[in-house]
């Protein structure tokens, strides 16, 4: 009988703090009420060509121009802090860095680039204004945070902080250099014009892009955990610590490089499947199979103009 | 009273006895080889059989002998088989010939069927554990494709590699993936493992299809380097919607344009 009670009482406040945990944050954030500044293009520029791996002339057109800055930083409590959290960011045009904190919180700063407002009027007597607005939304629920931001044109950065323990999802486009450093978590990553670096992940992590290179450095990889790495152009390149044991699937037109010794290379072999009508269909691919320390998980690196590295750090 | 007399004896008995033979039974009487008084007895019950009425068989007892025949010979006609049986035992076991006959037929029979049929029990019951293995692994990769973290789909599409094209469930869950999955990376992994299966027909044309269910530029182009490599003509049009689409970003549009061209 006592123990009924104690259950009913426990349950009574479960049900009663439910709601409690789960918060929705909606952010609105309105181009007027930004600080702003002007900074040097030439900066920006330098930053863009580093940063996309070539092809890309189309759009720096625009960066000929003097552009302003605009920032604005928000702090995101968590509903369970220390537990793991989730991140989910996707913007359409900007670059995403993602740092591990010793904090409770996630905190987000968002940079805005634009024209300049003009202080003298144009030739055709108009000056501008204002740059195009654009807004973004932000939510928590249950430790889940989740960022949107859909402007094709106009280009904003997000500068994230958050707790060690935390899965990423993160996707862009344009400007779409991917930064994350000192995660312990997993990482699914997208991106299309822009390279994907990762320092001191812990986990696994997933990235594809297509101008750009993917360069990745673990301390720690999660065992029989499956990886996929893909971009069109640019390296593939991979650090892990030495007794790290996986199955490597590998596809380049160019080279594969490697400082492991312990790494075997097995023989390519065709792809047998029984067919509908009982016989077999054939493929052979060019993918170089491999295994580093005896084998795990698939990890898949695939580059069309680019080398792959495997390393041991 | 030893045998060697009862010749005598019974001669004696019978009146048979010649002179010299008479000479001899007496001789052996004096000796005492020969008790006078068994012979006596013997002779008196001889007497007695003689004297006695032979038991002749009564019609009623006839009667009894031969319905009980009938009857037994119903019977066996009856049980056909067990005469054969026992027939055949007989010509099988009665004779070494036989014996050894049987033997080489035995000794064959076991052969072709050792041959024939143990090779494919243990064909069978490998195929049933196989089947059991592989219906296990369908049922975990499926759920595992279903699961929330990236790393859990990424794990059943590994896991699927083996089953694909041979398991239908599993080819279809695959589709579902590469068409539906959130992560871009997860539906890569699933084209990765469908690329390499597309000489079956119902893959190649589920992968024709997935052109347009895709929205990311590295998924369309990954696409369509395939289909380039594949001369696959159908595919031109798939991509031509996606080239027409307004959404779709100018330099994927050109890139796009230039594998339709290589496939034409």
């Amino acid at each position: 009988m006592k123990n009924i009670k104690t259950v009913l009482a426990v349950l009574t406040v479960i049900i009663m703090a439910k709601p409690a945990l789960g918060q929705d944050i909606d952010v609105k954030v309105d181009t007027r009420a930004f600080e702003v500044s002007v900074e040097e293009i030439a900066e920006i520029v330098v930053e863009d060509v580093f940063e996309s791996f070539g092809k890309e002339k189309l759009k720096r057109k625009e960066n000929g121009r003097l552009q302003e800055q605009a920032s604005q930083e928000i702090e995101i409590p968590l509903s369970k802090p220390g537990e793991r959290g989730f991140l989910d960011l996707a913007t359409r045009n900007g670059r995403l860095t993602v740092t591990g904190y010793d904090g409770p919180t996630v905190k987000v700063k968002v940079i805005k680039y634009g024209k300049k407002v003009e202080e003298k009027k144009s030739q055709n007597g108009l000056r501008l204004i204002s740059n195009g607005g654009f807004n973004f939304d932000a939510s928590e629920n249950n430790n889940r945070v989740k960022i949107d931001s859909d402007g094709w044109n106009t280009r904003v950065d997000f500068v994230v902080q958050v707790p060690r323990n935390f899965d990423l999802k993160l996707d862009t486009y344009n400007n779409g250099h991917i930064e994350v450093e000192d995660i312990d978590g997993e990482l699914d990553l997208e991106s299309y014009n822009g390279p994907i670096t990762l320092v001191n992940i812990s986990g696994s992590a997933s990235a594809s892009t297509y101008n750009g290179a993917i360069k990745a450095t673990f301390s720690s990889v999660t065992a029989d955990v499956p990886m996929n790495f893909d971009t069109y152009n640019g390296d593939v390149d991979i650090s892990v610590p030495a007794g790290t044991k996986f199955n490597t699937k590998m596809k380049t037109n160019r080279d594969i490089f490697t400082d492991f010794e312990s790494f075997t290379l097995s023989e390519e072999q065709p792809t047998r499947s029984q067919n509908g009508e009982g016989g077999f269909n054939i493929k052979f691919e060019n993918w170089v199979q491999g295994n580093l320390n005896g084998g795990g998980a698939d990890v898949t690196m695939k580059t069309r103009n680019g080398n792959i590295y495997i390393r041991k750090n | 009273m030893e045998e060697q007399y009862i010749s005598l004896i019974t001669d004696y008995i019978d009146d048979n006895l010649s002179i010299e033979r008479k000479r001899e039974f007496d001789a052996y009487v004096v000796e005492g080889h020969i008790d006078l008084n068994e012979v006596n007895e013997l002779m008196a019950f001889a007497a007695k059989i003689e004297k006695s009425d032979a038991p002749l068989p009564s019609a009623a007892l006839s009667d009894n002998f031969y319905t009980i025949l009938n009857a037994e010979r119903a019977k066996t006609n009856i049980d056909k088989s067990d005469w054969t049986f026992d027939r055949i035992w007989q010509v099988l076991f009665g004779t070494n010939g036989g014996r050894l006959a049987f033997g080489m037929v035995i000794l064959l029979v076991g052969v072709v069927l050792g041959r024939g049929y143990s090779g494919s029990a243990y064909q069978t019951e490998l195929k049933m554990l196989s089947s059991q293995m592989s219906e296990m692994r369908q049922l975990m990769s499926v759920a595992m494709l279903d699961g929330d973290a990236v790393s859990e789909r990424l794990k059943g599409v590994q896991m699927s590699s083996e089953l694909v094209s041979s398991n239908k469930e599993v080819t279809s869950a695959m589709f579902v993936t590469l068409n539906n999955d959130e992560s871009t990376n997860v539906r890569m992994a699933a084209l990765n493992l469908l690329a390499q299966y597309v000489n079956d027909p119902i893959i190649r044309e589920g992968l024709i299809n997935s052109i347009s269910e895709q929205e990311s530029p590295l998924m369309q182009l990954a696409l369509a380097e395939l289909m380039v490599e594949l001369q696959e003509k159908k595919s031109v049009e798939e991509f031509n919607d996606i080239i027409e689409d307004e959404f779709t970003p100018e330099e994927v549009k050109t890139t796009l344009r230039e594998s339709v061209n290589k496939i034409m």
